[in-house]
């Protein structure tokens, strides 16, 4: 329980810790109650309530937003997917494994995720980072179209992925729109991209790496869907 | 119909009903939920509770009773009271019910 108990903010456990610990006390929780402490502490996380720490404004996620959200997880999910085809599938006779449905997979993934994150990326009433979000979704749709054939415009797809995400995502949290962890992931999935690239058709450990865009995709849905942008400083009364 | 409590998303009906239960008095926090419980046959999570009454507290709807004792007690300030009374009213207009108004007023 401490553990959950950790997740809060150290303000917000300074404030509510004694009490928190002395409701447990009474009245012991049980597995949904401690899905509600997580739920409740991702709460705290983003959006702050204790004098002192950060809040942002409570509002609900524009339908806008909820679309991306679902066009990342979409993506995620296929490109995930995709990579697992590649385990299931038998190989072929030279040892290889079967690329032929993988490759619409992380063609749509990367179509979507490459959308989601040109529209999540842009901050809200600036003409000059719409008109970037909209080239860099546009740039991710060609490529996907692109794939698999030729294998050049697949490959350099592929090389040109991780540079149009990171920016993106940078290009969001300097916004304010997209938070640090988006960008970590994102970095994280295109180290792995690129360095599973030579070899994720043979080697299980290089696969796995070639996965991770799709399993950053499904955390910049989840972000998006209770991410409202950079919170300011609660000025204690 | 809109809330007075709709921009608090989620927290809004948790809030009315931690409201409503302080109108009868200073409460902690295991009994507020053993109330609400008792009232509206909702079991609040410890989350959502302390979610909630975070955010009554920042809006100045319920406050700390003094006392160096814990578990802190909360109470219903004159603007918790004034807030919900408002919102029941409006519950009641968009109601053809004839139910009694109750009364409000925080104890102390």
């Amino acid at each position: 329980m401490s553990a959950i108990l950790r997740l809060y903010p150290r303000a917000w456990r300074e404030r509510y810790g004694d009490e928190l610990a002395a409701l447990l006390e009474e009245h012991p929780a049980s597995l949904a109650d401690q899905l509600d402490l997580i739920r409740g502490a991702l709460d705290a996380r983003l959006h702050p309530q204790v004098p002192g720490t950060e809040v942002v404004p409570e509002q609900e996620i524009p339908m806008s937003q909820k679309l991306l959200a679902l066009l990342a997880a979409i993506g995620g999910v296929a490109w995930i997917a995709a990579g697992a085809t590649m385990f299931l599938l038998p190989r072929t006779a030279e040892g290889d494994r079967d690329t032929s449905l993988a490759f619409i997979g992380f063609a749509v993934g990367m179509a979507l995720i490459g959308t989601a994150l040109g529209g999540l990326g842009t901050r809200p009433g600036s003409r000059a980072s719409t008109q970037t979000g909209v080239v860099i979704s546009v740039i991710s749709i060609v490529m996907a179209l692109g794939a698999p054939w030729p294998w050049p415009l697949f490959i350099g797809a592929l090389l040109v992925f991780p540079i149009l995400t990171v920016g993106a995502t940078l290009r969001g949290y300097k916004n304010g729109v997209l938070p640090a962890w988006i960008v970590v992931a994102f970095v994280l999935a295109s180290i792995g991209l690129i360095a599973g690239m030579d070899g994720f058709v043979h080697t299980d450990t290089r696969l796995a790496l070639f996965m991770l865009p799709g399993f950053a995709g499904l955390l910049l849905a989840a972000t998006a869907l209770v991410y409202h942008g950079k919170p300011a400083t609660i000025i204690p009364a | 119909m809109g809330s007075a409590f709709d921009h608090l998303g989620r927290f809004a009906r948790p809030a009315q009903q931690v409201l409503s239960v302080l109108t009868a008095g200073p409460r902690v926090p295991h009994a507020i939920v053993r109330e609400v419980d008792a009232r509206c046959g909702v079991d609040l999570g410890p989350g959502t509770l302390f979610g909630t009454i975070a955010r009554l507290e920042r809006l100045a709807l319920i406050e700390v009773v003094a006392g160096p004792t814990a578990p802190r007690a909360y109470r219903l300030t004159a603007l918790g009271a004034e807030t919900l009374e408002a919102q029941l009213a409006a519950v009641k207009r968009a109601m053809p019910s004839s139910a009694p108004t109750p009364n409000l007023s925080p104890a102390r």
